[in-house]
Parts: C-alpha cells; structure tokens; sequence
C-alpha cells in the first residue's frame, strides 16, 4: 500500500500546501498595499498640516505672532522620515523646500508632472530610494490650492514588508509541515486496512492466513469493512474445502500405495510362480546326456521369459535301441507347461513299451485328446534308433522336419510323415518313414524357437543361418552349443518370445573308421571345449570378442601377461579377417570361430575362418623392426608380433575355411 | 575412450586410459595428431592407465613419433607396465622410441 499511502500524502499536502501558498502571498500582498495607504494618509494629514501652516504663517506675517514656515518644515524633517518637502502655489511655484542634510532637494521631472496632474487627491508612487506623496492643501482663506510633496524614505516601509513576508514565509512553512504530517496521519489511517487486506490474501498464498488477521478491518462499518468481511467469508469457505481435497488426496494416496503394494506382491507371487514352473519343466527333462556304444544324444532347451511348451526326451529303449522325442505345445504360460508336462509324460510311457513311433504318436494323441479341455495341441516328432545297423524309424505330428547331416556337411531335411499334431482330434493314423543313419552322420531335431527367434531389429534367425552352423560339421555337444550359441547371440537385446529346443543324434563310428571321405572339422574343443565363440564379421564384434576372451583370461586366472598377450593375438588375427577377409557388403555372422582349449600351462588358441585363402604366417610381411624412426612403415606389425608372443603356430587351408592353430606358452618367462 | 591431458612447460603429456585397441586408438590418434599440428611437438605418453596395446595402439605411436620429429620436436613415452612394455619390445620400438620410467625422468631428460 505504499503508492496508495503516498499519493495520498503527496495529494492532500500538496493541496494544502497550495492554498497556503496562495493565501499568504495573497495576505501579503494587502499587507503592502495597506501599508503604502497608511503611509499615504499619514501624508496627506503632514501635508495638509504643512499647507495650513503656511497659510497661517502667511496670515501671522500680516498681524499675528511670527512662525516662520520654514521653521514648520524643519521641525517636519528632524524626523529621519521625511527626507525632504516642497509647498508650491496654484502656480507650481515653490513657496517652501526644506530638506535634510544627506538629500538633495530637486523636483524631477515626474514629480512636476504628477503635480500638475493632480486633481484634489492625494497620490503616492515609488523611485528607487523613495515614496513620493503629493497632496492637494486646500487653503483656508480661499486664495488658492497649493500643494505640498513629500519624500520619505523607503527603507523603513521595505523594512516592514520584508518582515511581513517573512511572517507569511513562517506561517506557510509551519502550515505546511503540519499539513503533511496531518495527511501522513490520515493516509496511514485510510490505507491501513488495504494494507491488512493485502496482507492477508498473500497469507491465503503461501497458506499462513489467519482470521485474526482481518479483525482490525471487519470491525469498522464502512465499505472497507464490508470488503473485509466479504473477503473473511471467502477465505473460510475456501480453506475448508481445501482441507477437505487435502484429506480426500491423502486418503485416495494411502489407498492407492496400498494397491500398489498388493500389486506388487501379487506380480512378485505370480513372476515367482512363473520361475518355478520354468524350473519344474525343464527339470523334468533329461540333462544328462545318452552316450552308447555307436551312438550318443546331447539336447538344450533354453525357456523363454514366459513359460513356454518346448521339450525333449531321449532313451534306452532296450539293449540296442535309442529313442527320441521332441515337442512343442501351443500357446504359452501356465496352461502350456502343464500341458507339456502332461505329453511328454505320455510320449515317455508309450515310447518305453516299445511301440512303433507311428504307433506311439498315434495313442498319445488319443490320451491328450480326453485330458485337454484348453484344446492346446503339441507338434511332437518320435524317432527310434537300432544302434545295431543304423536304421532310423520316425513319425511326425505336425513338427518341424528334423535335418541329417551327412558326413560332408551337407544337410537334407526328413520327409513328413502326414501326421496331424496331437489333441487335436482323437483316432487319427500317423505315418511312419525310416532312413538310415550312417557312422558320422546326425540326425538334427530343433523346435521353432531356433527358426523363428528374432534380433533387436526384429530380422528371423531362419532356416538359413540354422544350416550355415549345421554345415560346419561338428556334432553332439559341440553342434548342440553352437546352435544354442548362434541363436542366442543373435537375439542379443531381444526378448527370448520362445523356448528354444536342440537336439542332437549321431552315430558314432564304432566300426572302422571311414577316413576316405571328410571326417568332422577335428575341433579342438570338442574334448575340453572351455570357450567357443562364433563372431561376424563387423569391427564392433571385436569388443565383445575383447570382452569375452578378458572374462575367460579372469576365470581361469591368466598372469596379466599372458592375458595381454591372448587378447592381443586374437584381436589382431580377427581384426585382419575382418579387414581383408570378405568382400565389402559380404557380412556373414559365423564368418569367425575362435576356440580355446586350457591345458596345464598351454593355451591352445584355434581361429577358424570362411574368409578369403591367407596365410598370415607365409603371406604377411615381416616388418623391418630395426629400422628408424624415420624409415619404419606404420601399420604391418599386427601379425609380427602375434608371431613373437606364441610358442607355436600352425596355419591350414580345410575347405573353406582358414584355420591358424597357436599356442601360448603360460609359464612365465625365466 | 577416456584420455587425460596435462601440460608442462611446453610438453604436453596425455595418458589414455584402458585399452589401446583397433577400436579405442583412432580417438587417440585424433586427438594427439591435432594437437602436434597445432605446434606442441613436445610430447610425452604416460601409459600409467594403459592396460592393453595392440598394433591398432602401436600405429598411433609410431606416427606421432614420426610427426613431431618431422616438426623438429620430441617424442616419449613413460610409466609402462612390463607387459606393455613387452609389446613395445618385441615389435622393436623400444630401439627406436624414447621409454622413461616415470614423468620426473622425461622432464629430466628434455
């Protein structure tokens, strides 16, 4: 309320300040005036004594007792009033001058005319030092007007309205002073109550407002107490609901935290639920694996995030028969698992007592016809194995088409057996095929999670890059890693939306082996696998390769050295293939298989690739390492000093793959 | 990749940090090769936080090195740990690359 207080001060002082003002210059302005006419009168009567003076001077000089008017004019001026005095006829004649020491005595030039002028009154008018007075004196013996003029001084008038305007000058300054000290009082009285108004609605603001605030202002009747009242009223009524809202929010907030923390729980209850279903369909699945004289069977499921439906079984049969199952519920979640729990038990009973895989399918569909009121369905493939001769028995409901790989890598899918998957519809035939698994052969069953599992970008695994690890020759355990590695990497980022499933048959040659033709990629770590990776051929995968191999120098404690020196060998040769191997745009993501093989104080370090022939051993450059500075060209030491670092290196052409053997010696150096 | 940069009188001392590998060494060959080409060839590489070289990190040296000795300036490296230094050896740059112990060493021998 500054501005209203101040302007009210600065109006009504202003104000009274101004009729001050004008009043005093008015109040002085009459005190001259009445001066100068008092000053005027008192003239007059000097001069018309003056004028009967002489007259009575002039009577005397014919009779009466002598006086002389000079005397009369002296005894006016002894008076410092009165500087000087003429008496003049009718004529303008001077009949008397008298004058005091320190003034002349002349007529000026004004002063004849203002007594010529003269028409029986009295004027006065000011020259610089003096008040001029001429008056009319009449004579009273009727011989004549004369007329008499006086100079006074003006000093002493000045004297007098200069005090009379310092008395004006006081009274306005101490008028005005108490006006502005009135109009402080009134404006501070008149704005006190906005003041508390505002107050109190910034109160309301930051929500301090009291009614005690107001108690001032609606106790007085008049409008700003009305105001007040009104504005009491209003913040009442708003701050009651206000504590109403806060009470609703704060009620509907515990409510809603509680929600939140049943929520919680039950999403915890059920994601554990989930955890242990998963845990309980894939324990009840065979982890070990089957290795028989002639044949051996290695599987992996990985489960999805939900619970999915895939499975697996394998068996001894009897003395000389294997057999194996695999299987994929529809749907996901609870209902699939149970479902899926359900099949394989009933695949595992038929297939035990010995039946004919076409057979076996055939009653487990009626079994699961009558106990599947979810009307799921499961695509399931039975294969029976006779160690003996290799003859391989299959029926398919509806499943993936399993692969065989031949000995050379080649891969052909089994043919359909026209079986429909089972829960279907009961009392329906399944077919039945039968092949013939040769020594080194496998028989590659899969779900399709593997086929159908998708990168972060939403691209398929396919067929395509299912076949590229299959043609790689390798099987059991190895095959059924590397599958599972492939697929998992490729859906690197990427919500697993499906169980996968692998299965691997083969036949191992119990008899003489066949060496005419192709035998398997002798892997070096199919014995003591400790780390395969399949990287592509992109620069970024050197990271994760970097990162991979530092996890496994850690876990298997390599000196610092020795980790070094591991890290810098692969990064150096797979970087070369990366470079050079392919052609541009040519991106392959098994283009680089590196696997170690951790033996006491040896590393056996393999890098398999499907680049183009090099042989970094006999093709690189040796760099000329005692040359200058100056001299040395930059680049070409990569392989130089890979060469350096291993105690052994060995580099073979195997079809279409450039394989470099090294050997890093871990014994410290002496 | 993370690479520390200090000044000493006029040497500029800079220290990667972690691997010197095919993917971290052109963010130092960057950086350095600006700086030589903006006149400071007095430069010294501390290998204190260095943990891996490869010949990727080794090609960057060695064009430094190359670098400010065309610019009439020096070239070292110090505070190496032995299996770095291993790598310098068998690639033979120790013969022909300036190694000092620590800092106090390089500023000793300017």
């Amino acid at each position: 309320m500054r501005t209203f207080r101040a302007r009210l001060i600065l109006l009504g002082g202003g104000l009274a300040v101004f009729s001050v003002l004008l009043t005093t210059a008015f109040q002085t302005w009459h005190a001259r005036q009445d001066l100068i006419h008092a000053t005027e009168i008192q003239g007059e009567e000097i001069g018309r004594l003056l004028g009967h003076g002489a007259q009575a001077t002039l009577l005397a000089e014919s009779g009466g007792p002598s006086l002389s008017i000079h005397d009369l004019i002296d005894d006016l001026l002894s008076g410092e009033q009165v500087q000087a005095a003429w008496i003049l006829d009718q004529d303008g004649k001077e009949i008397a001058v008298g004058h005091g020491t320190t003034h002349a005595a002349e007529l000026t030039g004004e002063d004849r005319a203002r007594i010529e002028a003269i028409d029986g009154m009295t004027v006065s008018y000011f020259t610089e030092t003096a008040l001029t007075i001429v008056t009319p004196s009449s004579s009273l013996n009727g011989g004549g007007d004369w007329t008499v003029l006086l100079r006074i001084d003006r000093s002493e008038l000045d004297s007098s309205l200069r005090s009379e305007i310092l008395i004006g000058l006081a009274v306005f300054l101490v008028v005005a002073l108490a006006a502005f000290l009135l109009m402080s009082q009134i404006a501070g009285w008149l704005s006190a109550p906005l003041a508390d108004i505002t107050a109190a609605a910034a109160a309301m603001e930051t929500r301090t407002y009291t009614p005690e605030m107001l108690r001032r202002v609606t106790a007085r009747k008049d409008e700003l107490g009305r105001l007040a009242e009104t504005f009491a009223g209003m913040a009442r009524e708003v701050l009651g609901r206000e504590e109403i809202l806060e009470g609703l929010v704060r009620e509907r907030t515990s409510e809603l935290n509680e929600k939140n923390l049943q929520l919680e729980a039950a999403n915890a209850r059920v994601a554990e639920e989930l955890r242990i279903t998963q845990r309980m369909q894939i324990s009840i699945l065979p982890t070990q694996a089957l290795e028989m004289d002639g044949a051996r069977v290695f599987a992996r499921m990985i489960p999805a995030r939900e619970v999915g439906g895939d499975f697996y079984d394998f068996m001894n049969i009897d003395d000389h028969r294997i057999a194996v199952v695999i299987g994929d519920v529809s749907g996901k979640g609870v209902p699939a698992a149970f479902f899926m729990a359900v099949a394989r038990t009933v695949l595992r009973r038929l297939a035990l007592a010995g039946g004919a895989p076409g057979e076996t399918l055939a009653s487990a569909n009626d079994e699961l016809c009558e106990v599947n009121p979810l009307e799921l369905f499961v695509t399931a493939f039975v294969g029976i194995l006779d160690r003996r001769d290799g003859s391989f028995v299959y029926a398919n409901a509806g499943h993936n088409p399993p692969c065989l790989i031949s000995r050379d890598g080649e891969v052909t899918f089994l043919e359909r057996t026209g079986g429909m998957a089972l829960g279907v519809m009961p009392d329906l035939p399944q077919g039945e095929r039968s092949i013939t698994i040769a020594p080194g052969e496998a028989v590659f069953l899969y779900t399709d999670g593997v086929t159908e599992a998708f990168d972060a970008n939403g691209v398929q695994f396919e067929e395509e890059r299912m076949l590229a690890v299959l043609k790689q020759k390798v099987a059991g355990e190895t095959l059924v890693e590397r599958m599972i590695n492939a697929v998992e990497r490729f859906s690197d980022g990427a919500e697993r939306s499906d169980d996968v499933t692998v299965l691997s048959l083969d036949r191992t040659a119990s008899e003489a082996p066949d060496t005419t033709v192709g035998a398997p990629v002798p892997d070096p770590a199919a014995a003591e696998t400790t780390l395969v990776i399949i990287v592509a051929n992109r620069s970024e995968e050197l990271g994760r390769l970097a990162e991979t191999v530092g996890r496994f120098a850690e876990e298997n404690e390599l000196s610092p050295r020795a980790a070094m020196q591991l890290d810098m060998a692969i990064e150096e040769i797979v970087s070369n293939v990366i470079k050079y191997g392919f052609d541009t745009g040519d991106v392959r993501e098994d283009a680089v298989e590196l696997s170690l093989k951790l033996t006491a104080g040896r590393l056996a370090i393999r890098v398999a690739d499907r680049g183009r022939p090099f042989d970094p051993l006999a093709d690189a450059p040796e760099p000329d390492i005692g040359a200058s500075v100056e001299d040395r060209p930059i680049g070409g030491l990569g392989v130089h000093l890979v060469k350096t670092v291993m105690a052994d290196l060995r580099y073979t052409r195997d079809d279409d793959r450039n394989v470099l053997d090294m050997v890093l010696d871990l014994t410290p150096p002496t | 990749m993370q690479i520390d940069t200090a000044t000493h009188g006029d040497l500029l001392v800079m220290a990667p940090q972690g691997r010197l590998d095919s993917n971290t060494s052109p963010a130092l060959e960057s950086t350095l090769l600006e700086r030589i080409e903006g006149g400071e060839t007095q430069v010294s590489i501390d290998f204190s936080g260095v943990d891996y070289i490869s010949s990727a990190g080794l090609r960057v040296l060695l064009m430094a090195a190359k670098r400010t000795g065309a610019a009439g300036g020096q070239f070292s490296m110090h505070s190496m740990a032995p299996e770095i230094r291993e790598v310098f050896e068998i690639s033979g740059f120790l013969t022909i690359l300036k190694v000092h112990p620590d800092l106090t060493a390089v500023l000793a021998n300017r």
